[in-house]
């Protein structure tokens, strides 16, 4: 078997461990609940260990390791899936699919009306997901826009255009709360 | 009047502008438009504001001490294990050695047929590694084949039925759901002795298989390999790819993927 050198696997466990307390906020912000953040990030560590020989050194560690929890995080979510739909889904049916959890429906969203005014947890938890997702790792993270780019494997003005449309959706939910 | 071509510039460098990332021509050019177009800069108060508020309003919190042993206990490194034994460290070199020879010269035949590793292959390795290191019971844990037989037909869209093998032999431990190759693919795990055995089902439809390397057992074709320490076993019955991953020895899996493929 073809392993890479006892050094490099300390070095890159090393390495990997400092990026621990990112991981975790980055999942609780995605899973919600901090069962499902546990287990999210203990399976990025399982994942990262073993495609470590995929990972290039001296490459961008932190932001190899969000791409794995965040595709872990949508396999996850098929595993969980309740109302898979077997067929195009019907947009006001509730079920969801990948596309979904992708964001092509949430990049379509109505008017910013519908959405309902709570506090600043309960609204970045209504965002769809790729909004909420650009704008945890921007705005809680600092990542840059090539950073959160390159995780979530898309251009750099879809980036940008979700985070300011995030944003915007957010003002809307956190204006009149507490009225 | 607006000038909106320099609205145009504001709106998609607005990021890079909060970031303090513009080249400083530019960046001059997008203050000089902020101080004179109302619309862009009450924009930028905005996304100002709601970042602010994100980066001093979520909370930044330490992972529980559980996770951290957790985390620490994967990136521990392990002893290796082989076809299920605990080898001794003279015959762990000793295999590991004849494994090195072994693989060089199937990978030199691989290369020379120019064949790659179809993907089922990865993927099942991929996700029954999953399984193993995460020790946690299947989405629906059951013994009860027909149980399971209902919720996945639910869940992927297709009937399995389980195949049950030698029952006093091998345990059934459940149903769980993956998705790779672009499908939803059903996961049957089993029990034998200590050992994981999962069963990866999927319509075969568009699915790359090992074009050679199917060999006759009792008149039924099945494909035998190893990935990664796990041997491999993939057969096809109707419109349906089965794909058997375990630790379990060669002969012990070919065993179990037969009694499933006669069910």
């Amino acid at each position: 078997m073809f392993r890479a050198s006892k050094g490099d696997a300390a070095t890159f466990q090393h390495e990997a461990v400092k990026h621990l307390t990112s991981l975790y906020n980055f999942a609780l912000g995605l899973a919600k609940n901090e069962e499902d953040a546990a287990d999210l990030v203990q399976e990025t560590y399982l994942r990262a260990l073993r495609f470590r020989h995929r990972f290039q050194p001296g490459t961008n560690l932190r932001a190899w390791l969000f791409k794995i929890l965040r595709h872990a995080f949508i396999d996850n979510y098929w595993r969980r899936s309740r109302e898979p739909a077997l067929e195009d889904p019907d947009p006001e049916s509730g079920s969801a699919t990948l596309a979904e959890v992708e964001g092509v429906r949430g990049e379509q969203a109505g008017p910013l009306d519908r959405l309902v005014r709570v506090d600043l947890k309960e609204a970045l938890e209504q965002l769809p997901d790729p909004f909420r997702t650009a704008i945890l790792l921007s705005d809680v993270e600092g990542l840059s826009i090539e950073e959160i780019a390159e995780i979530m494997e898309s251009p750099k003005n879809t980036v940008k255009t979700r985070l300011f449309r995030g944003r915007q959706m957010l003002r809307k939910l956190l204006s009149d709360y507490g009225n | 009047m607006m000038d909106t071509s320099t609205c145009q510039e504001t709106q998609e460098y607005l990021q890079e502008f909060m970031d303090d990332t513009l080249a400083p021509d530019q960046g001059g050019r997008v203050q000089a438009h902020l101080e004179t177009c109302q619309a862009c800069a009450s924009d930028l108060a905005v996304q100002r504001d709601i970042r602010n508020r994100v980066a001093a309003g979520v909370p930044r919190r330490e992972p529980p001490a559980e996770l951290r042993r957790k985390v620490s206990e994967i990136l521990t490194p392990k002893e290796p294990r082989v076809w299920g034994l605990l080898p001794r460290p003279a015959l762990q070199w000793g295999l590991a050695f004849a494994t090195l020879v072994l693989i060089s010269l199937v990978s030199l035949a691989v290369l020379n047929r120019g064949e790659r590793i179809p993907p089922i292959l990865i993927e099942a390795v991929n996700d029954h590694h999953s399984f193993v290191m995460r020790g946690t019971p299947p989405t629906e844990p059951t013994a009860d084949p027909h149980q399971v037989r209902k919720w996945l037909a639910a869940k992927v869209g297709f009937e399995v039925d389980p195949p049950m093998g030698r029952p006093a032999d091998l345990r059934f431990m459940g149903g769980d759901v993956t998705y790779f190759l672009e499908r939803r693919v059903a996961c049957l795990l089993y029990g034998k002795g200590h050992t994981l055995v999962s069963l990866f089902v999927l319509p075969d439809q568009g699915v790359e298989v090992p074009r050679t390397g199917f060999r006759r057992v009792d008149g039924l074709e099945i494909y035998v390999t190893s990935r990664e320490g796990y041997g491999v076993a993939l057969w096809k019955k109707g419109d349906l790819l089965y794909t058997l991953v375990t630790e379990l020895p060669p002969d012990e899996l070919v065993g179990v993927a037969k009694d499933m493929v006669r069910t």
